[in-house]
């Protein structure tokens, strides 16, 4: 049965459960991987939009000399980082950052982007923040097969599966607000190795749905999900070029 | 009794089995999980449920293209 009632998908314990501390397809190796390609100073200032329980900047900032930041509009996965010692995190949601005009190196933003109502606002926002040449890090769902996606955007969830866009599409739009891409990565296997996760901590997918969303039709879900076929991708671009 | 309370014995070294991480792979895909293992050898023991359940869904899932 779908209901109005919208369920945070990325608040769900399932989540934390099935996959341990990175909610995300690819965890940490693909966060250190983006970091590889990016030539970033020793002692660079990093903001991770939509950190949720912040292990992306504990475990950053326990292996680099980076400052990272965090901001998620989540009070209960903020209180979960504040919980774990994450502590240079603030309340705020990607479309309204509350930072200075460039004073950043990076923005770190892992599938989150397609959670946020407007990603056009946040990619501004990211710009604005930015360094001249500073690097936008993001990876997320897209959409393999932009016909399937509208059933997935009706699903009564707040996943980045929902907002899922063509590779297309997102790479115009990051390009839009002034940024030039320096790397496009295709990293569905990261994401079919997560599902595989998921399905043997909770049985399969179906008693996943059913665990994350009590209001949603794990069936109409998985069905959704099986006619959109989404991939997950990495995006490195830089703030005006590629000089820096 | 149940199959997760047997004790399993590794018929190699004839020593019981414990719970390990064990990483499997299927089509150049692998993610650690947690199964009997002979502590000695290395042998792992994968129940029959196991294999025709949660390991066909996941196989299944790596096989999407």
């Amino acid at each position: 049965m779908i209901t109005d009632q919208r369920i945070h998908l990325y608040e769900q314990s399932a989540l934390f459960n099935g996959v341990g501390e990175a909610i995300r397809p690819g965890g940490m190796a693909l966060t250190e991987h983006a970091l590889s390609l990016c030539n970033l100073r020793a002692d660079a200032r990093l903001l991770d939009v939509g950190c949720g329980p912040g292990s992306a900047i504990a475990y950053l900032t326990a292996h680099y000399n980076y400052t990272v930041l965090g901001c998620d509009p989540s009070a209960q996965l903020l209180h979960a980082a504040y919980h774990h010692g994450v502590r240079l995190v603030v309340q705020a949601m990607g479309e309204s950052l509350p930072f200075a005009d460039g004073q950043l190196d990076a923005v770190l933003t892992e599938c989150s982007l397609s959670v946020m109502q407007n990603a056009d606002a946040a990619l501004q926002e990211f710009a604005r923040i930015l360094r001249p040449n500073g690097y936008l890090i993001l990876n997320d769902f897209y959409a393999r097969n932009p016909a399937g996606m509208d059933a997935l955007r009706c699903l009564p969830i707040d996943s980045c599966l929902g907002g899922a866009l063509p590779q297309a599409e997102i790479i115009g739009r990051v390009e839009q607000h002034g940024f030039a891409i320096n790397v496009w990565e295709d990293h569905t296997d990261a994401l079919r190795i997560f599902t595989a996760q998921l399905i043997w901590q909770h049985g399969s997918m179906q008693q996943f749905w059913c665990r994350a969303s009590s209001n949603a039709d794990p069936s109409q879900i998985q069905a959704a999900i099986n006619q959109a076929k989404p991939g997950y991708f990495l995006l490195i671009a830089q703030k005006g070029g590629h000089n820096g | 009794m149940s199959e997760q309370e047997q004790i399993w014995m590794c018929d190699n070294c004839n020593i019981p089995l414990q719970p390990d991480k064990v990483d499997v792979a299927y089509m150049g895909n692998a993610f650690p999980v947690e199964l009997l293992k002979c502590p000695n050898c290395g042998l792992v023991f994968i129940p029959e449920d196991l294999a025709l359940g949660k390991m066909v869904d996941v196989e299944k899932q790596l096989e999407d293209k």
